[in-house]
């Protein structure tokens, strides 16, 4: 690891019950636990979130549509035992990179080749895979020390400050 | 494909208002323009902490103590938010951090200046983030996904910034007859630097066709100078201050307030490295990064022993 | 607001809050010290968040002293001598080097998890409303601290050094965490506010425990610092000076 640069690690996050985890960003950190204090700090500093997930960019296996079409994801046929995958996709460039679900399969690129032959319509965007065992979570009796406190800061809301009022009291005198 | 076709192909997606994601085909000098605007902003934020962190001991009332803790956070995550974004590019942290403390690499010479009085803080919020913010409204429609999408965020979370500046002058101007002479005397002195944050005039600026024909940069930098000083000018007269600025007046016909020239030779001087602060702040964050050397050691070391 | 509560009952709570609002106020101060100029870009925003934090709980403390005294928080802040403050020294120490500044916060975390705590259960409703929000705050933060002061003590040879040099520094100082002021006991004996000193071994007990497991050196001695809360170090006059340095240019203004 440089001096500097501490490895990356890929945030997704989860506003809200009923939605899936979104790829909001990475964080640089020198190791899983602060990786995840440091995701919390630069991506939850307003609401809404429910559920954070940091993993090692170098664990995320990232593929645009672009690529897929140039070099399609082979199929391997060794045999490693199956492992969890989650699997993201991004629909549209309107959209954003989302949690589908999580495949088992023998590796990264195994667990995309089987998303991608489910979805095809509209063709998404942009995919990532993830081995489970490589995603670090908040825990959901961590809500209340890690996402509440934001809600709390309503200094933080532009509402709080009636710029407007104040300019019509002026011009009233 | 041939690299022709594919120009073709990439400006084709822009124009059809697609967004360009890591991973895709992109001209390199596209590749290279965004790493500069991005990785600049960037350097942005993180300078911009000092000037307005070094008030937080001194806020007057509590209020304003929590909204300037706020205001460094969101600074410091915004830099953060880019650096993302431009490491999606190829760009590593590591070199990024080494040309801004290095003095190579260019940030918002409006951090340049210094920030003499209370009044200070809240003309920073409220005209040098204003500017910002008009600047970033366009930059959220970048043809660069990650880009955009960060913008978005700094955006949505940079209007209580504003917000919390302009009341702040609004009571100022409205208080003691100190109040007044302090924010009067900070806009006289941040005025110009705020308009110079939109770049050189269009005339002078030859980066701007490519950048507008691949959705970097959709309106040009007078465009939006004039856009800024059409809002400010109006709310600025409303609280009875002035910009020191004798040329300043009103063109009926087309409904824009027009400014008088920008000493651009100042300008070329502030950017090249040679304002009022450049050095100081260089100074402190290279400070900051040598005086922290052995912590970051300490952090490798513990992460690699643990890994094992 | 009486609460039900006699007038010197109330002038005690007052001054049991004072003290609390105060310790939040001025380590706030010391960490806000560091924005800018933390050693890598990430701890910026961390520890100006946990200077936010303690700022909002010290604003949570004066506005209860507030609805007894009626006194105006700002005005307690920004126009009381060095002399009037009621904090605990440990937390008006210059913020040395960033083992020094991260240690000390650990420290504090740690007795505001058990103060905390003990608080929550008392009869002073106000005060254990508010302690149940500020747990929830405190939590992370001794995340926070905790990961780090791990991460020092664990790190380099030099990380370890500057760690047991902070903490030689600190101990002295700790004691006055759960020192109790005059009258104190007339409200520990009516359940108003928790008993402190019982909350001491609890505290060191867990302290001890932590840092002796990650390699560091805890002290053996008790200090022979008698600290009094209106007692205060050299350096409270400078910080006060500049806390207190634009509200002063004029007095009972908006800003």
């Amino acid at each position: 690891m440089t001096d500097t640069q501490w490895p990356r690690f890929e945030v997704f996050l989860t506003e809200d019950e009923g939605k899936p985890a979104a790829h909001v960003g990475s964080v640089h950190a020198s190791d899983p636990e602060i990786a995840l204090l440091n995701a919390r700090d630069v991506f939850v500093r307003r609401p809404q979130c429910r559920d954070l997930w940091v993993a090692p960019a170098g664990r995320v296996l990232f593929r645009t549509a672009e690529e897929l079409r140039s070099q399609p994801v082979p199929e391997e046929s060794n045999d490693k035992t199956e492992n969890l995958y989650l699997v993201f996709c991004k629909r549209s460039h309107r959209e954003p990179l989302v949690f589908i679900g999580y495949r088992a399969a023998r590796s990264e690129k195994a667990a995309l080749a089987d998303a991608v032959q489910e979805i095809s319509l509209p063709e998404p965007t942009l995919w990532a895979v993830v081995s489970d065992q490589a995603v670090i979570r908040s825990q959901a009796q961590e809500r209340a020390s890690f996402f509440t406190p934001a809600e709390t800061k309503d200094y933080k809301q532009h509402v709080r400050y009636p710029v407007a009022r104040l300019i019509k009291e002026i011009q009233g005198k | 494909m041939t690299d022709e076709e594919r120009l073709r192909e990439f400006e084709a997606r822009i124009a059809r208002g697609e967004k360009i994601e890591p991973g895709d085909w992109m001209p390199e000098r596209y590749r290279k323009q965004l790493i500069r605007m991005i990785s600049q902003h960037a350097h942005s934020e993180i300078v911009g902490m000092l000037p307005e962190g070094k008030w937080i001991t001194r806020a007057p009332t509590l209020r304003r103590k929590l909204v300037l803790l706020a205001k460094v956070q969101d600074e410091a995550g915004h830099g953060q938010y880019l650096y993302h974004a431009a490491e999606t590019l190829g760009a590593t942290r590591e070199e990024m951090l080494d040309d801004l403390l290095s003095g190579r690499a260019k940030y918002s010479s409006v951090f340049n200046y210094p920030t003499l009085t209370w009044a200070d803080v809240g003309v920073i919020g409220w005209l040098v983030d204003g500017a910002a913010i008009v600047n970033q409204t366009m930059l959220a429609k970048s043809s660069y996904g990650p880009y955009a999408r960060a913008m978005l965020r700094i955006c949505a979370e940079e209007t209580f910034h504003k917000r919390q500046g302009q009341e702040m002058v609004i009571l100022l101007s409205q208080g003691t007859a100190k109040q007044r002479e302090m924010v009067q005397d900070a806009i006289n002195r941040w005025w110009w630097p705020t308009l110079m944050m939109f770049g050189p005039r269009d005339s002078d600026s030859k980066n701007s066709p490519e950048l507008m024909r691949w959705g970097i940069k959709t309106r040009s930098n007078d465009e939006l100078r004039q856009d800024f000083v059409n809002q400010m000018i109006p709310d600025l007269h409303a609280l009875d201050l002035m910009v020191p600025d004798p040329d300043l007046r009103y063109d009926q016909e087309s409904g824009n307030w027009l400014i008088g020239p920008i000493d651009w030779e100042e300008f070329w001087r502030v950017v090249n490295g040679d304002g009022p602060c450049n050095e100081e702040r260089l100074r402190a964050r290279r400070e900051a990064h040598e005086d922290g050397c052995w912590v970051r050691e300490a952090l490798a070391a513990y992460a690699e022993r643990n890994a094992k | 607001m009486k609460f039900g509560l006699s007038e010197d009952r109330r002038q005690l709570i007052a001054g049991r809050l004072l003290e609390m609002a105060d310790d939040e106020l001025i380590v706030s101060h010391r960490n806000s010290e560091w924005t800018g100029h933390a050693p890598i870009l990430e701890e910026d925003i961390a520890f100006a968040n946990i200077a936010q934090d303690e700022m909002g709980h010290a604003v949570t403390w004066y506005n209860a002293l507030s609805s007894l005294t009626g006194q105006d928080p700002d005005q307690l802040v920004f126009f009381r001598a060095p002399s009037e403050y009621r904090n605990i020294q440990l937390v008006e120490l210059p913020k040395g080097d960033w083992a020094f500044s991260m240690l000390r916060q650990f420290l504090f975390d740690k007795w505001e998890a058990t103060h905390l705590e003990a608080l929550e259960q008392c009869s002073f409703q106000p005060a254990a409303e508010a302690a149940c929000k500020i747990r929830h705050e405190e939590k992370y933060h001794l995340r926070h601290t905790r990961a780090w002061v791990r991460r020092l003590a664990l790190g380099t040879e030099e990380s370890k050094t500057r760690m047991q040099r902070a903490l030689d520094l600190l101990w002295p100082y700790c004691p006055q965490l759960y020192e109790r002021s005059p009258g104190f006991h007339l409200l520990v004996d009516e359940s108003l506010m928790p008993n402190l000193p019982r909350l001491a071994p609890v505290w060191e007990e867990s302290v001890r425990s932590e840092l002796t497991e990650i390699g560091l050196r805890v002290p053996d001695y008790r200090s022979s610092l008698k600290l009094s809360r209106d007692m205060h170090t050299e350096y409270l006059p400078k910080l006060i000076e500049e806390l207190q340095q634009v509200a002063r240019l004029e007095p009972g203004v908006r800003w």
